[in-house]
């Protein structure tokens, strides 16, 4: 289930940032990704709150910084 | 086309949705500026529309909570009004203002001096003011998503604060589609004729089973939901629209609902075209086109059966088939929310439009007495009475829907929107043409029109509505025509004819009216000239 959200979750990431899917892992994030910059990071929340109905506070969009931290603002 | 989008607010995610179009943001928070710096961005030739999308909230400043006047919101419509006056080629799409839902002065803001409230409808008067002197501003009404999808899915708070994102992705995508559809309505790119099919579309149960008084069609149940679409449907007919019915049952079934049922809310009379028999469905709709001397690519067809609706689409391509709503009850609003302005929405209404189908059934009374007379006879019996204008500046809109929507008789096929016509009207080296036209059957008002250039000099643009094509009344304006140049002192004009693949019945237009052919181009483009002197 977790694994299986993780590649949504990667594969929204890599459309936003208009990557190849294969360019962005389940373990990528702001650090080790060039173009997941700030202002793309607002796009992503923008997507991910979309695409999976999560509402996201202001705490959880400035933290939530990889694909690992996002799939946990998922309900279990 | 470019676009150039300025924001009190970050619309950088609008941009995508907003694709195929090329746009281009102006610097953050500086709508203000962009729109009355004359050396801004914004008023170079390079973009060709404006967006203003502002957040009413932010614009208040203070004013949200009651301290001061709403200055920028002055500010912003005193420079938009200028902008528009200063740009009469470009095209500017505004929104309405629409305030949030949280007002300080709680119960008391309907009553109170400084209610909210009162102040936005001030507001958007003086917007609204603003775009009736200015043809080239389009007001977007944002407020109507609010209304039907609600602030808190909407907006968003969190990206507000974080990088003044006002907006969700689901506004953002809401947004795009309403400006979209707002921007073709503008530009009179909308259908002209809603076909229509019967059982359990204009009302539930089959007419041929349940008899003319025992289909589903009433005041109160599940019937007024047919009800309520047909009321829908013959307010779109009011505004312009022609109705057309294309349905698999007995004429004479049809005949007895019309006479019999009271519930009916649509009569004979409010359809410019009726095909009730057992004939394939496209075959019908290819007779309609016909009959009204439209193309399938000005039609709209709706109907509750998925395989007529798969029909249609694949065999007649042109001729747009919206999915129908699973659940009857959402019908009407489907139909006014989705259907509409999508596909057969206005955004200014002309006086052609409001009499469209009396126009057409009145053509269909000519068609009778034509087919008892010669042609000489039946022109004269007609006692056609036209009016020529030059410059009719009043009728601007009129004159850029001809351009849009004339295909058959138009020699060129320039499609010209508000601001191209306006530019037209106050150049001195242009000049328009419009003949107005009325008969003993009644008035079809503004049916031809000529665009003249006096620095060529040549006929830019010369149409006529397909609805007096046979007439001869094209001859009245190009009489008109060769007048001005003349009085203009221009000695001989140039004429081109354009093949549209929809025209051919005016290819040889020119030859037989004392023009000669001087080239052919390859793409089939004929130039001509006529000496006046």
């Amino acid at each position: 289930m977790t694994a299986n959200n993780a590649a949504l979750v990667s594969a929204l990431v890599a459309s936003v940032l208009h990557l190849p899917e294969s360019a962005v892992g389940v373990d990528a994030s702001m650090e080790n990704l060039a173009k997941w910059d700030s202002l793309e990071q607002l796009n992503i929340c923008l997507a991910f709150q979309e695409r999976f109905g999560v509402d996201m506070d202001m705490e959880s969009i400035a933290s939530s910084t990889s694909v690992a931290k996002l799939v946990a603002q998922l309900p279990s | 086309m470019r676009t150039m989008l300025l924001s009190n607010m970050n619309m950088q995610p609008l941009i995508a949705f907003l694709s195929p179009w090329e746009v281009t943001c102006g610097e953050f928070n500086s709508i203000l500026l962009d729109i009355s710096d004359p050396a801004s961005p914004a008023g170079s030739s390079e973009f060709s529309q404006i967006l203003c999308l502002y957040d009413s909230d932010a614009m208040m400043g203070d004013a949200l909570y009651g301290q001061g006047k709403p200055e920028q919101c002055e500010a912003f419509l005193a420079a938009l009004e200028s902008f528009c006056n200063a740009h009469s080629e470009k095209v500017v799409i505004a929104n309405t203002f629409c305030l949030g839902s949280a007002r300080w002065l709680s119960f008391a803001d309907l009553l109170h001096p400084l209610s909210l409230r009162a102040v936005e409808a001030t507001l958007n008067e003086r917007l609204i003011a603003i775009a009736r002197a200015n043809p080239n501003l389009l007001l977007v009404d944002t407020e109507l998503l609010f209304r039907r999808y609600g602030e808190d899915t909407l907006l968003s708070d969190a990206f507000w604060y974080l990088g003044r994102i006002r907006y969700s992705n689901q506004m953002f995508r809401s947004m795009a589609t309403l400006i979209h559809q707002a921007v073709d309505a503008y530009a009179n790119r909308g259908r002209k004729v809603l076909i229509l099919d019967l059982d359990n579309t204009l009302w539930g149960g089959i007419l041929g089973e349940a008899g003319p008084l025992g289909i589903m069609l009433s005041e109160d149940g599940a019937g007024r939901c047919y009800r309520d679409f047909q009321r829908a449907i013959k307010a779109v007919q009011r505004a312009g629209i022609l109705l057309a019915i294309c349905s698999k049952n007995n004429p004479e079934d049809l005949d007895e609902v019309f006479d019999r049922n009271s519930m009916m809310v649509l009569h004979r009379e409010d359809f410019a075209c009726i095909r009730a028999n057992w004939e394939p469905k496209p075959d019908n709709i290819l007779n309609i086109a016909e009959t009204l001397n439209l193309g399938v690519d000005s039609f709209l067809f709706i109907d509750d059966s998925p395989v007529e609706r798969e029909l249609v689409r694949t065999t007649v391509p042109g001729v747009v088939v919206p999915e129908f709503p699973a659940r009857i009850e959402k019908l009407p609003a489907w139909f006014l929310r989705d259907v509409v302005p999508a596909w057969i929405g206005k955004y200014t209404l002309t006086t052609e439009d409001q009499n469209k189908t009396g126009q057409y059934r009145v053509n269909e009374e000519r068609r009778q007495l034509s087919s008892s007379l010669d042609l000489d006879s039946f022109l004269r019996d007609l006692k056609i009475e036209t009016v020529l204008h030059v410059d009719p500046v009043q009728q601007i809109t009129r004159i850029a829907q001809m351009t849009q929507k004339s295909n058959q008789f138009n020699l060129t096929t320039r499609r010209y929107g508000v601001p191209e016509i306006q530019r037209f009207l106050d150049s001195p080296d242009h000049a328009v043409v419009l003949l107005e036209y009325k008969d003993r059957f009644g008035s079809e008002g503004a049916v031809g029109l000529a665009i003249l250039d006096y620095a060529e000099p040549r006929i830019d643009t010369l149409l006529m509505s397909c609805r007096v094509i046979g007439r001869k009344v094209e001859d009245q304006i190009l009489g008109k025509v060769c007048d001005l140049f003349q009085a203009r002192g221009c000695p001989r004009i140039t004429a081109e004819f354009t093949p549209t693949g929809k025209n051919r019945q005016v290819a040889a237009f020119y030859d037989s009216h004392g023009f000669t052919l001087i080239s052919e181009e390859p793409d089939g483009r004929r130039i001509y000239e006529r000496i006046i002197a």
